[in-house]
């Protein structure tokens, strides 16, 4: 703990920002994978946030953390906002904090937001122990629109199709040749299990097992906010050719997104 | 008959190049008033993002003038450990002040869905504050979020806060609850677990914040003010008052004026 030093950003910090970046979000889905040019655009080009408010933790010459913070006039309160916060623990995480209270205060902010990741409560703890309070108004609601359900399906296949090469308990789940069809409002998408792969084609087959759903939760089991189960419960689902499929649940639970979904402040256009 | 004729006279269509200024200009009108450097930011939002052309930008004029429009940013987001997924973000919807209420916003908004299905993308986003007008919209033609991301919040500077409180409390928004404050005539003391104390002067309607504390007050409040400006029910209240996290010194028939000034206060955010 004494030898984490924060300090304020250099130009030549960038590429260990982008790796501080990707390292912390590991666990989550939902964010803009950074490269320099996209970290720059995002932060170092934002108006109204200055190099000043970029910290960075360094613990024995390695870079541990960093925080980004600016400033701005709402509803005639100076708010200081903490855009992102990115450390590998929960003492980097408060020293990056302070620094960011202290430079707040410097600069006359009337209070501090942040929006940390709604599953991380490592940093949730850590920012109540610094005398944050969670609050419920006003709050980011993240608005989906289903656009394309096949071209989704297809993109998770994908992520199956490659996970299930390493997998060996996901091997099992396509070993036989099936077809689902998944009807999402008035389309069609059939879900074909041949040769161990997932292959995903708009329009309608003949299937084993049929899913039919509205697109809200569609979106909601697909990206792994509900599952199959639990949406059948519940009547959001209707499943026709159950009996003979039970691993169907499984399947879609598979092909589900692994990572929560965090989307950092600096990305709400 | 007269508003059906209105409507015909709208067209809409994507944003040509000729009309960036015009459309920057109407981005001023409808998302102006935020301080220095404002068109520098809408220059970096609008012009600098990577591949946004002005076809991502769906425009409904009339007469050749631009009376509405919404962005769609393109992005990339992670949905696997080296899987993205090509999404919209559809923000910064905009409707001339004069053409309100006759149907644009709808109008773009169902443009900005097909747009999305032709520019190959299989979600579409929106990153909307709660309690705003725009979120009211979107759930009142039933869009319903499928992600909430909550603020931590720190107050730094209490009387600040509640200056600015006051002074949102005065815009025509706050009319409603205005009328509420109207009847109170009271003089708090405030003494938050973290801060100086300060006093609140409330009589018709007007809210007067003093940096010291008064004597003889009314009202006496003592804790973690922070709970209390954020608890947006009677209920929430009571239950920071049984558990003592806020000691109130009054008659129990005078926590309902309490609770009304905070919520009148709430809108800071």
């Amino acid at each position: 703990m004494e030898n984490i030093i924060v300090r304020n950003f250099k130009d030549e910090d960038i590429e260990e920002m982008v790796r501080i970046f990707e390292d912390y979000h590991t666990k989550f889905a939902g964010f803009i994978p950074r490269t320099p040019e996209i970290w720059k655009y995002l932060i170092l080009d934002r108006p109204g946030l200055s190099e000043d408010g970029i910290f960075v933790a360094q613990l024995d010459e390695e870079i541990v953390g960093y925080t980004v913070v600016g400033f701005k006039k709402m509803g005639g309160a100076r708010v200081a906002t903490i855009y992102e916060l990115c450390a590998k623990n929960m003492d980097i995480t408060s020293k990056l904090l302070e620094a960011a209270n202290n430079y707040a205060h410097q600069y006359n902010a009337d209070y501090i937001l942040v929006q940390p990741p709604p599953t991380h409560s490592t940093i949730h703890k850590c920012l109540r122990q610094c005398g944050f309070i969670k609050i419920n108004e006003p709050a980011t609601k993240i608005m989906v629109t289903l656009i394309n359900p096949a071209k989704l399906l297809e993109k998770l296949a994908e992520v199956f199709n490659e996970r299930q090469k390493k997998e060996c308990s996901l091997k099992k789940l396509v070993k036989n040749d099936r077809k689902l069809l998944i009807k999402v409002d008035e389309n069609h998408i059939t879900i074909h299990i041949k040769e161990g792969k997932i292959r995903v084609r708009p329009g309608k087959e003949k299937a084993n097992v049929t899913l039919e759903m509205t697109s809200y939760n569609f979106l909601r089991m697909f990206l792994g906010l509900t599952s199959l189960f639990r949406a059948y419960l519940t009547r959001k689902v209707k499943i026709k050719g159950i009996s003979s499929n039970i691993t169907i649940f499984k399947l879609i639970k598979a092909l589900q997104p692994d990572y929560d979904f965090y989307f950092p402040l600096t990305e709400h256009f | 008959m007269k508003r059906q004729k209105e409507k015909q006279e709208f067209t809409t269509g994507y944003l040509r190049e000729k009309d960036k200024k015009e459309f920057l200009d109407l981005i001023g009108l409808c998302f102006g008033g935020k301080g220095e450097g404002e068109s520098e930011y809408f220059r970096w939002k609008y012009e600098r993002f990577p591949e946004l052309r002005p076809e991502n930008t769906v425009a409904v004029k009339k007469n050749d003038l631009l009376v509405g429009a919404i962005t769609l940013w393109p992005m990339k987001i992670k949905i696997g450990p080296a899987h993205t997924l090509y999404i919209l973000v559809a923000g910064g919807a905009a409707t001339h002040p004069h053409f309100r209420k006759k149907g644009i916003w709808w109008r773009y908004m169902e443009e900005a869905s097909l747009s999305s299905r032709r520019m190959g993308a299989c979600l579409k986003f929106g990153y909307v504050t709660s309690a705003t007008t725009t979120y009211r919209a979107r759930v009142a033609r039933g869009i319903r979020e499928l992600f909430t991301q909550h603020y931590f919040v720190k107050i730094l500077n209490y009387p600040n806060f509640f200056r600015a409180a006051v002074k949102s409390q005065e815009s025509k928004k706050m009319e409603k609850i205005g009328e509420r404050l109207r009847k109170i005539d009271e003089n708090i003391l405030i003494i938050p677990h973290d801060g100086n104390p300060f006093s609140m002067r409330i009589k018709g309607g007007n809210i007067e914040i003093l940096e010291k504390a008064v004597e003889n007050p009314t009202v006496t409040i003592k804790g973690d003010i922070r709970k209390l400006i954020y608890a947006t029910s009677i209920v929430q209240v009571l239950k920071h008052l049984i558990t003592r996290e806020i000691k109130l010194r009054v008659s129990l028939k005078k926590i309902k004026s309490v609770y009304d000034t905070f919520r009148a206060l709430r809108s800071v955010m």
